[in-house]
């Protein structure tokens, strides 16, 4: 049973991917940490929603299982994990990053153009309805890339670290209609690991030396 | 005869026990009396099984094995032995076995320590039994990189001390700048002949441009030379081996530098095809150049086991006078004396393995009971110690090259080889040969020096020291080795017979040509009795000698009973170790003739009473040499490295945020230049 015919797949799949972009910028020009993580989470469902209407369209059972477990995980789980770990630490505003938020877009608006030129032959070559997203999901990769490097506190990095894994996901769903269901759980679990060692290790660098900036590191080189 | 299948399974059979020492250091690694006692004694049975093997390769039995699953990128794990594999396993297990023997008590010391030892002795002597085995290049790459860290792991064992540390990472340096050298040899070859095998590159060397394949030897040779020890490439040696436990430095002195000597062989002679005559002229230079420069420093060294190092290097210089001479003869196409040089550095290689693996072994009890390394501090041990000192005595009469011992024949047999150089027709080559047979000459009696001083200030007269007056003879294992080794050195010396039937076998097969060399029991002629000596007779007539002086002072009515009196009194009322002649003043003659060389810093202090300057209460005097090849050609590198390191330090920001924008930057880069 088909459920929205009238809708074509490929545009869907773009607006959805669009959204995906819109949300990685909305999340750079945030200031407060706590709205980020909030953008992070609709980004996530975004993301998850797309799985199920890929799954929906490709007639794939399994990838709306996978839907489920992602919205389930980087909705629900991550977010909170985030905005308990933020609670703890206490410092709401002043994500501080190395660059202005207007050289930030700048820049991001640079790596748009460079993922859409790298991904060009991937787009010809890939005969899918959906491959026309591929690289706004790569843009989603290098933002998140960029994200890690760009902030000061390591909770942003690892929102960064996190909208990488998303765009990863993302290229995977829009040039294979995702990976095997194993493979995926795989990858779901190992991140939920990741942010559950690194809230610990934020929470404890914080306990340990009054501070997370990440660039205080630097006294440790020999 | 064995068959191949048979030669197989004895080599999976002793490698099985070395796994199973390896596994017992790990299992055991909390009871130390047992981890010891039984990674030594199943290293010391696979030992035995490779001496097997050894034996059963040089009577003539070979094999192949080609195991594609294993490496399968690079060919598979090939493994070959023919006669000239199976005399280095040979070497290989004349200086393991008494070294395992000798470690059942010797590390007794080494509580904390017992099951690293044994672990990486169970890796090294496999490893470089599988090296002499290898047949392809990867196979030759992974056991030589396995022989050098096992290697490194025991000089690391008394890690503790910081002369150790230091000698470890000197010694790391050195062997990997070696591994880059033989690994770009290595690809050089692979790229020019499209092959993985080595003997396949001996067949299609003729086709190879000569110009790469000069280029290729020149830089495997230096990767070789520096694992052999050689001047300019010998720095880790004189740190490294005394630095490690005696039996380590007797299997590293002893063993692995000769598989240096192996590498080197097969490339000159096989695996680069027939070369020009000056790859030869460049190994004979750099071999008189290590025989003289080593035996000067061993001269002067004061450290017991670095003395013992010192005098590896010169050895190894030996050896190479024999493998460049064979290599110059073999481009003029004299073949019979090619295989007499080459011979001759088999059978001093051989030699130097018993002799040295003897001398590590009764210097590794010394520095056990006295605690001292520095002969200056020892002196009287032949009374409390009279096996171990005679051990030491005939290892230095052996390496000495003294009649009836077993380095006379083989340093005899080189000056043969040497001195045939008059067949080659060319005259800059004669000059070569002369001036290497001087500085060999030369060398042997620095050696003898060497020895006499290193036996004379360690051994005798009046102890110097506490440790050194309370000083015991070691333990049953420990004597038992180096009295196998004492042994095999007489044998080698007396009836060399045994030893050169397997050896000219051995070149027989490998080089083409019978070496030019007549012997039996009694005779061995050079060159149709160019040069001739008789080993038995000379034995023979100087046990008489002996015997005859024995009883003609008993005829002559001389005194045997024992007198207690006082050595060399020479009037003074007090006789203290004090008075006693020592190492520094024996080694003063030598560092002023050759004070170009060692470029002494001489320094004198007087300290006089306040009274009078004729009272003097204290003098120090030192007199200290600089090694002239650090100086000048280590100490520039190592200000470059250290001045470039100083500026790449500046990549290292120690900004988790900076490190982040490499790996952006790196990709982008790398998919921008992808496209």
């Amino acid at each position: 049973m088909v459920l929205f015919p009238e809708l074509p797949f490929a545009r869907v799949a773009n607006l959805l991917s669009f959204l995906f972009l819109l949300m990685s910028f909305l999340l750079i020009i945030r200031n407060s940490l706590s709205a980020q993580v909030r953008m992070f989470a609709v980004q996530s469902g975004v993301l998850s929603a797309l799985a199920a209407v890929v799954a929906h369209f490709g007639g794939s059972r399994e990838l709306f299982g996978v839907a489920v477990l992602f919205a389930f995980i980087k909705v629900i789980v991550i977010p909170r994990v985030l905005t308990r770990a933020v609670s703890k630490i206490g410092i709401q505003r002043a994500v501080a990053p190395y660059l202005g938020t207007s050289v930030t877009l700048g820049i991001c608006a640079g790596l748009v153009v460079v993922a859409f030129y790298v991904m060009a032959p991937v787009m010809e070559s890939n005969r899918l309805p959906t491959a026309d997203g591929i690289p706004l999901a790569f843009a989603g990769v290098l933002i998140g890339f960029f994200t890690t490097v760009n902030r000061r506190r390591a909770l942003t990095q690892i929102l960064g670290f996190l909208m990488l894994e998303n765009g990863i996901f993302m290229v995977a769903l829009l040039a294979t209609y995702g990976v095997p269901l194993i493979v995926e759980m795989g990858v779901f679990l190992d991140v939920l690991v990741a942010v559950l060692i690194l809230e610990v290790f934020v929470y404890r660098i914080k306990h340990n030396f009054d501070s997370i900036e990440v660039s205080q590191m630097g006294a440790l080189r020999g | 005869m064995l068959n191949s299948a048979a030669m197989l399974t004895l080599l999976a059979a002793s490698l099985m026990l070395f796994a199973g020492g390896a596994a017992g250091a790990l299992v055991f690694d909390r009871e130390s009396g047992r981890c010891r006692r039984m990674t030594h004694g199943l290293a010391l049975c696979g030992t035995v099984l490779v001496l097997i093997l050894g034996i059963a390769g040089l009577t003539g039995n070979s094999f192949e094995l080609l195991l594609p699953r294993i490496l399968p990128l690079a060919g598979g794990l090939a493994l070959g032995l023919d006669r000239l594999s199976a005399f280095f396993l040979l070497t290989i297990a004349v200086g393991v076995i008494p070294s395992t023997l000798f470690a059942v008590g010797y590390t007794r010391q080494y509580r904390q320590e017992q099951a690293l030892l044994g672990f990486a002795l169970n890796v090294f002597v496999p490893a470089m039994m599988l090296v002499v085995l290898s047949r392809n290049v990867l196979t030759f790459l992974v056991f030589w990189e396995a022989m050098s860290l096992a290697s490194y792991f025991l000089v690391m064992t008394e890690k503790d001390r910081d002369e150790t540390r230091s000698a470890g990472w000197l010694y790391m340096v050195m062997t990997h700048a070696g591994l880059a050298c033989l690994l770009i040899g290595f690809l050089a070859m692979l790229q020019a002949t499209g092959s993985f095998s080595m003997p396949e590159w001996a067949r299609a060397a003729e086709g190879v441009d000569s110009g790469v394949r000069s280029l290729v030897f020149l830089v495997m040779a230096a990767g070789f030379l520096s694992k052999a020890g050689a001047i300019p490439f010998h720095v880790w040696l004189p740190r490294a081996h005394p630095a490690a436990p005696s039996h380590v430095s007797a299997m590293m002195s002893g063993v692995m530098i000769k598989l240096g000597v192996y590498g080197l062989i097969r490339i000159g002679f096989e695996w680069l095809g027939p070369g020009p005559g000056w790859w030869g002229v460049l190994i004979m230079i750099v071999g008189a150049v290590s025989a003289l420069l080593g035996v000067l420093y061993a001269l002067i060294d004061s450290d017991l086991k670095c003395l013992l190092a010192y005098s590896s290097v010169e050895n190894i210089g030996v050896i190479l006078l024999g493998v460049g001479a064979g290599l110059v003869f073999r481009s003029y196409n004299l073949g019979s004396l090619a295989a007499l040089a080459l011979m001759a550095a088999l059978y001093h290689s051989l030699n130097h393995t018993v002799f040295k693996g003897l001398l590590f072994l009764s210097a590794g009890s010394v520095v056990h009971v006295t605690g001292t390394r520095i002969t200056e501090e020892m002196g009287g041990l032949l009374k409390r110690m009279p096996h171990t000192g005679a051990f030491f005595l005939i290892g230095s009469l052996a390496i000495s090259a003294m009649p009836p011992f077993n380095g006379f024949i083989s340093e005899w047999l080189t000056f043969q080889s040497l001195l045939l150089s008059f067949r080659v027709p060319e005259q800059f080559i004669n000059l070569v040969f002369a001036l290497c047979i001087a500085s060999l000459a030369l060398t042997a009696g620095l050696a003898a020096a060497c020895f006499v001083r290193a036996f004379g200030i360690t051994f005798l007269a009046l102890p110097r020291g506490q440790a050194v007056e309370q000083a015991h003879e070691a333990d049953w294992t420990m004597r038992t080795s180096m009295g196998l080794l004492a042994l095999a050195c007489l044998t080698l010396g007396v009836a060399p017979v045994l030893a050169l039937r397997v050896l000219s076998g051995a070149v027989n097969e490998f080089l083409g040509a019978a070496p030019d060399l007549s012997f039996d029991w009694s005779n061995i002629a050079a060159a149709s009795a160019f040069g001739t000596i008789a080993p038995l007779w000379v034995a023979v007539i100087l046990a008489l000698l002996m015997l005859a002086a024995w009883v003609g002072l008993r005829v002559y009515g001389a005194n045997f009973s024992r007198r207690y009196y006082e050595t060399w009194g020479c009037g003074r009322a007090v006789q203290t170790a004090d008075f006693e002649y020592t190492a520094a003043a024996f080694a003063n003659p030598f560092k002023r003739v050759f004070a170009f060389l060692y470029r002494p810093v001489e320094e004198t202090e007087i300290e006089a009473h306040s009274e009078s300057r004729f009272f003097v209460k204290t003098i120090t005097y030192r007199h200290e040499s600089r090694s002239i090849i650090e100086d000048s050609i280590y100490a520039p590198i190592v200000a470059t490295v250290r001045r470039l390191a100083a500026k790449a330090r500046t990549v290292q920001s120690g900004n988790v945020h900076g490190y982040l924008l490499y790996i952006l930057a790196a990709l982008l880069t790398l998919l921008l230049f992808a496209k």
